[in-house]
């Protein structure tokens, strides 16, 4: 025993003895290995080849090196200066112990706290942390109203604790948005794109949301708010700002997608043809399973109701598929359009008639055959601000999809068939794991296909059709396999999706998901048969520069009949949950 | 009135006048009787105005010469006295106390005294103590009628002196006992005293205080720096309306050369708004550090004795005026001081000045706003030396980090305000020299601060041509706006001229946030332009020595973190750096892979961002594998994915 304390106090001294000599003029204690950048040693131990900055006196390399310790958690170092020579201490590096939420609102302060502490508490501290905590802080109070809030942290380095303090926490509606004027544009010509209105609460994100919507419509080639609060924060204005680009665009190209293999395109498109901003746009692609042409104009006539559109398109696409082959020339000379943020949601709705001509064959009927048909269609689309937020891979919000196909033998289509196809997807941050999130998703698909009991599917045009499997479907399953792979496709088609997944893998873009597939198909209308296909899997998703590249195994399996459709490996570009 | 009792008064009237007479008869021509050794002890006595005296020997001489002609002389020989009262002692034997005056009076002079001798004093020690009493009432000050005193003193009645103490000990309160001496020399036209090494030569015009050529200043305790006086001398004149004073000399180790002129009033209550304002209104004064470092590296305090990088090689004066004039308001004065800093040496140049001015409430005796105004007059500094693959260390400890109490602001004591205007006057620029860029960076500014919160203003960077990461760039006009109450906003234009494309870079938008679009010529639009600004070739081309920033390169990439502000750093060439840390997710890049290959990737934070890499073949040619959202509500639900090779071109 004797033995372990002295063996213990030798240990101590040597610690204690330990040091390191970054320069002949800053000796650092108290520890064996210690480096800093060359250019934090210039700074400390003066630079040759500078003459005003060949010697650094010892009080300025104090004043330099408390910052670099900082920088490395080392926030209670020791000073002496012994001559020209500058002694450290390096003493411990520190934790972030407690975080001080001073705040008004007790249930914003606690929940403020709570996701501070769930992203920041145990992490070392340095000043980059600071930043982030205070970023994120007002991240959350800013999404709720507090437009003009100000931060101010203190950080006790020897106990830990963080105090954050706020300041002009005055609640804020959005307002009257002063908005910079664009040459040759009515001033109603973007409405359509804000998601927020004067009179709603004040939230960062629907800004972020608005310039992205502008970017994503390439109407612009910038857009940014100027936030003016008065010194007080009593007062608060918004002003928006543009970047005017070129409206039209032309591009043409060569390559290969994981859906449609080989592929070639060539788009021209006007993003702000008229004062309206409409849409004008050509694209002719081919590949060596689809080939269209496409022309859609999107035309804003209403200038007092900038949120209304005429929208049409002609488009003539071929589809090769495996089981089944296609060809349709499609046109809807004028479908209105409108759209509106409402409940924190974007919703759209296209209405209008298209004429279609198409002929098809499958594994099934080998025969080739030709339909020419009216159509009157229709689409709702209800997304979560939340969830359009995300441009790649939402980690919450929500998102509703309707849309109804009729055609009709008054039409000139073969029989009456009028599809009704919808699409409802959830996505919710349920809690935290580490440094990461547990996300719960669950995608409901529900479509069917009206048409008389005596009509046979098999006789019927794919595009009338379900057809299930793939990355974006019941995962155990190849692309459009569902329920069988002879190209006939279902009537009818009910697919549940859930999905778990854990964000921060290890690092930021990588997660880890888990998942549930099932789906039931039926060759009627408005039913299904009890054979239920079903899919559980892993798999990981990775968030590259590219886009999200997923990989995943999943086991295609039924229940009424068992059956055993084996593992189904999948690794390519995309997500679609 | 009953006439019997008119007569006794008026004959004890008369008698009254009669014995008052025949004394002043006697005291006129026989003073001797009344002023003498004894009478002068039994008054002291029956006075008790002294607690105690004594004398050895001691005689008063009167001699007539005419009615109105005497000689008084006198001697006495150690005459001791000890005085004592609630708030002073003194204690002192005087060796020597003699006299020899002529008293003249005549109606047209009136009393003149003529000395034949002066007042000689001569003493070994005087002693004095003073007390604090409990009770002290604050009283009035009373206004002191210098210019009347200045008149008494040079008057018929003061006769010559010549007194001397070998040792005055002063022992004030609780304070250190404080020794000195004195010689005192006065005549009918000039005065001279001489009270440890300081003298003063006066004369009835005026007077001359002069210290010993080096004077160290008892501040030890007080200042860091050992002050000394050196060559100090103030001057006063006096006139009719006032005493002009100037101070002239040296402060001591720091060379400042001081050399105020004031104009004091002469009469007045020294506390009175008027005595005050006008005290102020004659005040001006110069303060001189004639060597900067010779002073700091002399008398500096510890460990602080040189100045900090990168002054190290310049040394310079800093000189600052002081002046005031009168204010708008009346019961204000305006205080100015004009402080000139001029340093250079080592091929860097300080020229600046700074004035400061306040108005002064003689009423509430308090300043109002702060006024600094500092003007840039010539500036080129040198920057540290930085290294191109690393990224910038953090200069300054992070304030928010500290052991004290949290500072209340609300609760400190609101000191004036403090209106500060940083600027560069016409014509001239702040030049900073990096090793990062091929010219000076030269900047302009005019900026506004009002406690301590930049209110509006400009930080203008003038045109600059540089190569950074081997890419020729030019920055053209950049400008840095700030308004009251707004984020500063930039605006401005950097000029990339690439082999292929000539860019240019609108930057335009919140300092924090700005948005940036690209020009090129021929014309490609904006999202196509990054791609022209990025890799040179692909990955698998590099060479082995470029794998470890490839492998940097593809952390960043998968980190989802390269943003537009990193874009230029990775369109040089070769492979320099890329680091990244995860903590903060920052990322530095310093990349250059060519000048075809490219890449585009949004600014990625919890997935919310568009990605893509294109790869330029040349010719607006591109490999492209970006991601493309549908926008149609109508169409698939799924997204598109490809790998696309195209040609783009924005009009």
């Amino acid at each position: 025993m004797k033995f372990s304390w002295a063996f213990f106090f030798v240990f101590l001294s040597f610690t204690a003895l330990a040091k390191v000599e970054i320069c002949p003029t800053v000796i650092i204690h108290g520890t064996k290995e210690f480096d800093l950048t060359d250019n934090e040693k210039r700074l400390i131990c003066g630079d040759k080849k500078v003459e005003a900055y060949r010697n650094i006196p010892p009080y300025q390399a104090q004043f330099f090196l408390t910052g670099f310790l900082q920088a490395r958690s080392y926030l209670n170092p020791e000073f002496s200066i012994e001559g020209n020579i500058l002694h450290v201490q390096l003493g411990e590096k520190s934790s972030l112990k407690k975080i001080i939420v001073s705040f008004p609102h007790d249930k914003i302060r606690r929940f403020v706290r709570k996701e501070l502490k769930r992203q920041y508490l145990k992490k070392d501290i340095t000043p980059g942390l600071l930043n982030s905590v205070e970023s994120e802080a007002l991240s959350l109070l800013r999404q709720r109203g507090f437009a003009c809030v100000k931060v101010a942290s203190r950080l006790n380095p020897e106990s830990g604790v963080l105090n954050l303090n706020f300041e002009q926490m005055g609640i804020f509606d959005f307002g009257k948005i002063q908005k910079e004027e664009i040459e040759g544009l009515h001033k109603n010509a973007l409405i359509r794109f804000y998601p927020m209105k004067e009179d709603e609460k004040f939230d960062w994100r629907l800004m972020d949301l608005t310039e992205k919507r502008m970017l994503r419509a390439e109407v612009v080639q910038g857009a940014y708010f100027l936030e003016k609060c008065s010194p007080q924060g009593d007062a608060f204005d918004l002003e928006q700002k543009f970047l005017v680009g070129p409206p039209r665009t032309l591009r043409f190209g060569v390559g290969a997608s994981t859906e449609v293999g080989p592929l070639a395109r060539v788009r021209w498109s006007n993003n702000r043809s008229g004062s309206m901003a409409s849409t004008l746009s050509a694209q002719l692609e081919g590949s060596y399973r689809t080939q269209s042409f496409e022309l859609m104009a999107d035309t804003f006539f209403w200038k007092h109701r900038p949120r209304r559109s005429l929208v049409s398109r002609l488009e003539v696409t071929r589809e090769s598929q495996i089981d089944y082959e296609q060809l349709l020339f499609k046109t809807s000379p004028a479908s209105m359009k409108w759209t509106e943020d409402h409940g924190g949601h974007h919703w759209t709705w296209i209405l209008g008639p298209s004429y279609e001509y198409g002929t098809y064959h499958s594994q099934e009927k080998a025969e080739t055959r030709s339909f020419s048909t009216g159509v009157l269609e229709g689409s709702l689309r209800w997304t979560g601000h939340r969830y359009e937020f995300f441009d790649v891979h939402p980690q919450e919000g929500d998102e509703l999809t309707f849309e109804f196909g009729l055609r009709d033998t008054a039409l000139g289509f073969m029989t009456r068939a009028l599809r009704l196809d919808s699409s409802y997807v959830t996505v919710k941050r349920l809690s935290s794991w580490g440094r990461g999130l547990v996300i719960g998703g669950l995608r409901v698909v529900a479509g069917t296909t009206w048409v008389d009991e005596d009509v046979d599917p098999v006789t019927l045009p794919p595009l009338v059709k379900f057809f299930g499997g793939g990355s974006d479907d019941v995962r155990g399953f190849a692309l459009n396999t569902l329920p069988k792979a002879d190209g006939a496709g279902a009537l009818s088609k009910f697919v549940l999706k859930w999905e778990l997944r854990r964000t921060y893998l290890m690092i930021p873009t990588l997660e880890a998901f888990a998942f549930f597939d099932h789906g039931y198909f039926g060759e009627k209308s408005f039913s299904t048969l009890p054979q239920m296909y079903y899919s559980p899997g892993v798999g990981l998703r990775w968030t590259s520069p590219i886009g999200i590249v997923q990989a995943y195994v999943a086991q295609g399996k039924s229940i009424k009949p068992v059956d055993d459709f084996g593992y189904n490996f999948f690794i390519g570009l995309g997500t679609t949950f | 009135m009953k006439r019997y009792f008119l007569y006794p008064i008026l004959g004890l009237l008369l008698l009254i006048l009669l014995i008052l007479f025949t004394a002043l008869g006697i005291l006129f021509f026989r003073p001797g009787l009344v002023i003498n050794p004894g009478m002068l002890e039994r008054g002291l006595e029956k006075s008790a105005l002294l607690d105690s005296f004594s004398w050895k020997t001691g005689e008063i001489i009167h001699e007539w010469k005419g009615w109105n002609d005497r000689i008084v002389k006198g001697r006495f020989e150690d005459f001791c006295i000890d005085f004592k009262s609630e708030s002073l002692n003194a204690q002192t034997c005087l060796e020597e106390l003699s006299w020899n005056f002529n008293i003249i009076f005549s109606l047209s002079s009136g009393l003149e005294v003529i000395s034949l001798e002066p007042l000689k004093i001569r003493s070994k020690l005087l002693r004095i103590a003073t007390f604090e009493t409990e009770d002290k009432e604050e009283e009035e000050a009373t206004p002191p009628d210098i210019k009347r005193y200045w008149s008494l003193l040079w008057g018929k009645l003061i006769p010559d002196m010549d007194i001397s103490w070998d040792k005055i000990l002063i022992t004030p309160g609780t304070s250190p006992e404080l020794e000195l001496d004195l010689k005192l020399i006065k005549t009918a036209e000039t005065l001279n005293v001489d009270v440890l090494d300081f003298n003063l030569a006066a004369h009835p015009q005026g007077f001359t205080l002069s210290a010993p050529p080096v004077y160290k200043l008892p501040l030890e305790k007080k200042s860091p720096i050992p002050l000394e006086l050196r060559d100090f001398r103030v001057v006063g004149e006096m006139q009719d309306q006032g005493m002009p004073l100037q101070v002239l000399g040296g402060l001591g180790p720091l060379d400042i050369a001081l050399q105020s002129f004031m104009d004091l009033p002469l009469k007045g209550p020294f506390t009175s708004p008027e005595f005050l304002r006008a005290f102020l209104l004659k005040f001006s004064g110069e303060l001189k550090i004639i060597n900067i470092k010779q002073a700091l590296n002399k008398y500096g305090p510890e460990n602080h004795k040189t100045l900090p990088a990168p002054l190290t090689t310049m040394n310079g004066s800093i000189i600052s005026r002081l002046s005031t004039r009168p204010a708008e308001n009346a019961q204000e004065v305006l205080l100015s001081a004009l402080t000139t800093l001029d340093m250079s040496g080592g091929k860097q140049v300080l020229q600046m000045t700074a004035g400061v001015s306040a108005p002064f409430d003689v009423e509430q005796k308090s300043p109002g706003e702060i006024v600094v105004d500092i003007n840039f007059k010539d500036v080129a500094l040198l920057l540290p030396r930085v290294t191109k693959t690393t990224s910038p260390p953090q200069f300054t400890p992070d304030s928010r980090i500290s052991k004290g109490p949290p500072q209340d602001q609300k609760k400190a004591a609101p000191g004036p305000a403090i209106d500060l205007r940083l600027k560069t006057p016409d014509q001239s620029l702040v030049a900073l020299k990096s090793n990062l860029l091929d010219e000076a960076l030269r900047m302009s500014f005019d900026l506004k601060v009002e406690n301590g919160e930049l209110q509006k203003g400009f930080v203008k960077i003038h045109p600059l041509k540089t190569t950074v990461f081997k890419r020729p760039l030019e920055v053209q006009d950049m400008l840095i706006s700030f308004r009251e109450l707004v984020d500063p906003v930039i605006e401005g234009s950097i000029y990339i001229p690439l082999p292929e494309y000539k860019i240019t870079m609108d930057v335009e938008g919140p300092v924090g946030s700005p948005e940036v679009a690209f020009r090129s010529d021929p014309p490609l639009p904006q999202s196509d332009i990054y791609a022209v600004l990025l890799f040179g070739r692909p990955m698998a081309d590099l060479a082995p020595e470029d794998k470890n920033s490839a492998q940097s390169i593809d952390q960043v990439l998968s980190q989802g973190i390269l943003s537009l502000s990193v874009l230029y750093f990775l369109a040089g060439s070769p492979v320099e750096y890329v680091g990244y840390n995860p903590d903060s997710s920052e990322a530095t890049a310093q990349v250059g892979l060519g000048s075809k290959s490219s890449l585009r990737v949004g600014a990625g934070d919890k997935g919310v961002s568009t990605t893509g890499v294109r790869h330029s073949l040349g010719k607006g040619w591109y490999i492209d594998t970006s991601v493309k959202k549908d926008q149609s509500a109508t169409r698939q639900r799924g997204q598109n994915y490809g790998v696309l090779l195209e040609r783009i071109i924005a009009y």
